[in-house]
């Protein structure tokens, strides 16, 4: 199940809150929240869900283990079960196919391999309980004792699916003490309500306008339109995914969980180093904690590190070599943009002219790297990127680009302000005394505005029937 | 404090009021004439469907296509998608659509996602669109998908709007191979003419021209293909001859009458026949008309502009029997107000797409000849045209129906066998599948 469908909106949602408020009891409300998520699961992976309670299981069985063990060989065996058995189900999943593709053309083989389809939420969850067998044995949080309070951190409908990635030691507390109350429930309503607005409105807006430019004839493709194109998958890409994360905020919210912010207005950053300390923020932190900094961090082999980091990075977006270039392709910028400001560190220009000057170049590094990522097949991505860059582009601009961007014109220009913090600091200004009823009926709105969208996006005529 | 408790639960009993309001009163449309497609169903259940997914799915979808007031919600979106954009004074519009249906971006209305089956089987007989049989052999028309045949874009410029052609030579092609292999079957018995029609998209404006593949070289190189002895009725120069007549409809993706009065011409040269002059038939006019390109954007332009269907109809006395699955139906003309046109008007020709329908025509002499016309939509406004040359005419749509054409054309004594398409069909590999597998 995904938030932005009506099942979840009208049936599953408020089912699912008004049972937990009726029920009264911790363990009560903690088993309406495991059920729930089971069948928000299994909505949409019937099969793989055994895959999900699995990985549970063990990472369960192991942080027990670890924490029981005094020898540190023992101890040591225990991580190495979880981690291999995570990293095995995820990389027989998710890699399988992948590499089995890449060591049959790199050999000349023709090794079969059975490609499953990828289970859904696999990257988030098992980076989660991942995250929790290591820091059991780190010592940085005690073992869980109770199985379903584990299965309730793992399977959490929340993040599930699309994350943010919660580590263990975040909401360990407050699996069995957290404090539900009308305000944080309240806040929830509100994040719930953005999220969905930004999902349902700008980011499938987004979406349906760059596809024009993304799907269709590269090779009638003009400069600008290759730009805007690239504009609109960085913005539906944002507001998909941090529209999402919202959602999960203000979901656990409105029964006292309380997740760390993923994401942190990226788009206004003035380098890729910056970019990613706002983008994701969970993915970076997981990868700094429990790869960069092990292998040395910036201190020992930094360059490896590097390498590393943005290799795993990459190819955590998916099982596809344009994946991992396009982490190298930030690794390779964030190195740059280090050695630059090294190299720069004796000028100084006003701020007036350097910043702008560097959100250019962020703006367009970043809208380069989207191409990579987007095509799955890395000699398309090189196309379109020789378009941005006028080579092999039919022409600098043309007619449709700019009827596309007039027609849309209302639309660009809340989105662009959206990936700023203007409304944020707009509203704070208005807010200054009583407005909560304004608040609510703004998150309402959204909410109604989304409900609208989602509907409507059903009108689905088919042309060809009769020809 | 109560503010924040009065907010969750308007939160709360919001959503679940129109849960509760839907699983009540869902809507039970069966049909979405607007759309031109069926609404989903309650979704069967299957344990293979359950894990597969499918069924979860399908609930998904009958959500969403039954939504309470479902058409509200709708033009509620489309007027709110209306202020995303400035209002220009160029007023072209270019919708892209990628995949089955699924149409992006653009002022008007924008449609997408899913890919919908052609699944004719299904229609009800009462709307007409029809014929639920189940092939007994050869391809399972209700299993035919279109694909990305239909990567297309959608234009509208001066109140008109159309859809672009997708050239794929080897498309185009392999609809050639299909058509020779059909033929091959009754050229030694009987005449076969192939008529090739363009779609308005093949008449574009040059500044549009860099939208849309081009359509010319796509029929040229099809009729290339053709075996020799196929008699090729190429209506393209007659058509170019009167582009600036109102020969395509503004709002829909077929001709008018008149433009398919041309094809008739050009289709007498080769049949040894004298066309009968536009003043032989009586003429039925101003019927106010919305179509399909319409129903897909929803544009204001096309809404203001909208079409008037001008009808010629043959003076002869006529009898059309209309055979569906359950039940003939019979008819005294092959355009006429009186066939349920209400929810799309180019239905006036023929009453729509059947399977299978006979025209006979009273005033010839028993011993007549019979023509089998075979035939996408755009065969409709044509076919009425050939009644006054024929003792019989027996229309066939093969996608509407599993018959066995060499069974009909001995059954009906046919003497000859015309295959009618609009130059969409030449982006159908769909289509091919149908000829190649057809007997």
């Amino acid at each position: 199940m995904v938030f932005s469908s009506i099942a979840f909106l009208i049936y599953f949602l408020p089912i699912n809150l008004v049972l937990y408020y009726i029920l009264k009891t911790r363990d009560q409300r903690n088993a309406v929240l495991i059920v729930f998520s089971l069948i928000f699961y299994a909505w949409g992976e019937p099969v793989w869900i055994s895959l999900m309670i699995f990985s549970a299981v063990v990472d369960f069985l192991c942080g027990r283990w670890i924490a029981r063990q005094t020898v540190p060989l023992k101890r040591r065996l225990g991580l190495i079960v979880s981690l291999a058995s995570n990293l095995g189900l995820l990389g027989f999943f998710k890699y399988g196919g992948f590499f089995v593709d890449n060591i049959n053309q790199l050999f000349h083989l023709s090794l079969p391999f059975h490609a499953f389809a990828l289970p859904i939420g696999i990257s988030f969850y098992t980076f989660q309980t991942l995250s929790y067998t290591i820091d059991v044995y780190r010592g940085d949080v005690e073992p869980n004792t109770r199985f379903f309070d584990f299965l309730l951190y793992v399977s959490l409908f929340h993040q599930l699916v699309a994350g943010p990635i919660v580590r263990y030691r975040d909401v360990a507390h407050e699996i069995r003490h957290r404090e539900e109350n009308w305000s944080d429930f309240s806040y929830g309503v509100n994040r719930f309500c953005i999220g969905l607005f930004k999902k349902v409105y700008f980011g499938n807006i987004a979406g349906e306008i760059g596809s024009v430019m993304l799907d269709g004839d590269l090779t009638k493709l003009s400069v600008s339109a290759a730009w805007l194109g690239s504009a609109c998958f960085a913005l539906q890409i944002y507001y998909d995914f941090s529209g999402y994360s919202d959602m999960a905020i203000g979901l656990g919210r409105m029964v006292g969980f309380h997740y760390r912010e993923n994401f942190n207005y990226p788009y206004i950053s003035e380098s890729i180093s910056a970019f990613w300390r706002r983008w994701h923020i969970s993915l970076g932190s997981f990868f700094r904690d429990y790869v960069y900094i092990p292998l040395g961090g910036n201190r020992r082999r930094f360059i490896r590190n590097m390498a590393v980091v943005w290799f795993l990075t990459g190819l955590w977006h998916g099982a596809s070599w344009n994946f991992v270039l396009w982490g190298l392709f930030n690794g390779v910028l964030i190195f740059a943009e280090r050695w630059g400001s090294q190299l720069f560190r004796d000028f100084s220009l006003p701020a007036l002219i350097v910043q702008p000057i560097k959100h250019v170049y962020f703006l367009a590094a970043m809208l380069v790297g989207w191409m990579i990522f987007y095509y799955p097949a890395v000699s398309d991505g090189f196309t379109y990127i020789g378009i941005m860059f006028g080579y092999g582009a039919d022409g600098l601009v043309e007619p449709s680009t700019i009827t596309t961007i007039q027609h849309h014109f209302v639309f660009f220009a809340l989105a662009v302000m959206g990936t700023t913090p203007l409304f944020e600091w707009l509203w704070k200004k208005l807010k200054g005394h009583e407005h909560l009823w304004a608040e609510t009926a703004l998150h309402f709105g959204l909410l109604a505005i989304s409900l609208v969208y989602l509907i409507g996006q059903s009108y689905n005529p088919f042309l060809y029937f009769r020809f | 404090m109560r503010e924040f408790k009065l907010k969750a639960v308007l939160f709360v009993g919001g959503l679940l009021a129109l849960g509760i309001a839907n699983g009540v009163y869902f809507d039970d449309s069966y049909i979405s004439y607007t759309e031109n497609r069926r609404l989903a169903p309650w979704p069967e259940w299957s344990y293979e469907d359950f894990f597969s997914g499918a069924y979860t799915t399908g609930i998904d979808d009958f959500l969403r296509d039954r939504f309470l007031y479902r058409e509200a919600w709708i033009d509620l979106s489309t007027k709110l998608s209306s202020f995303q954009g400035l209002k220009t004074q160029d007023d072209f519009v270019l919708l892209t659509t990628n995949g089955a249906n699924e149409a992006a971006a653009g002022e008007e209305k924008t449609v997408r996602s899913a890919k919908i089956v052609h699944d004719v089987a299904h229609y009800p007989d009462d709307i007409g669109m029809l014929i639920p049989v189940k092939p007994e052999k050869g391809v399972d028309v209700s299993k035919v998908e279109f694909s990305d045949d239909y990567k297309t874009n959608i234009l509208i410029y001066d109140q008109k709007g159309m859809t672009s052609y997708v050239y794929k030579p080897d498309t185009v092609d392999r609809l050639a191979e299909a058509y020779n292999h059909f033929s091959d079957n009754y050229l030694d018995k009987l005449k076969v003419y192939v008529l090739m029609a363009p779609s308005p998209v093949a008449f574009v404006d040059d500044d549009y021209a860099r939208y849309t593949d081009n359509q010319y070289d796509a029929i040229q190189q099809f009729y290339d293909g053709l075996e020799h002895d196929i008699v090729k009725i190429d209506p393209y120069s007659a058509l170019a001859a009167h582009q600036d007549e109102y020969i395509y409809f503004r709002t829909d993706h077929h001709w008018t009458s008149l433009g398919a009065y041309y094809a008739y011409t050009e289709a007498c040269k080769k049949m040894g026949f004298k066309p009968y002059d536009l003043t032989a038939f009586d003429e039925l006019t101003d019927i106010d008309f919305l179509g399909s390109i319409y129903n897909l954007t929803q544009s204001d332009v096309l809404k203001t502009h909208d079409d008037k269907i001008s009808a010629y109809v043959p003076k002869a006395n006529v009898t059309y029997k209309v055979f569906t699955s359950q039940s003939t139906l019979d008819y005294d003309s092959v355009i006429s107000e009186d066939f349920d046109i209400d929810d799309y008007k180019y239905k006036l020709f023929l009453g729509g797409d059947f399977g299978l329908a006979v025209i006979d025509n009273l005033d010839q002499p028993e011993n007549g000849e019979t023509l089998m016309i075979i035939k996408d939509s755009y065969g409709n406004a044509l076919t009425p045209y050939f009644v006054n040359h024929f003792k019989r005419i027996v229309v066939v749509d093969l996608r509407y129906t599993s018959k066995s054409v060499g069974e009909l054309v001995n059954e009906y004594g046919v003497n000859r066998l015309m295959l009618v398409n609009s130059g969409q069909a030449l982006a159908a590999e769909s289509y091919a599948d149908i000829l190649e597998n057809v007997n």
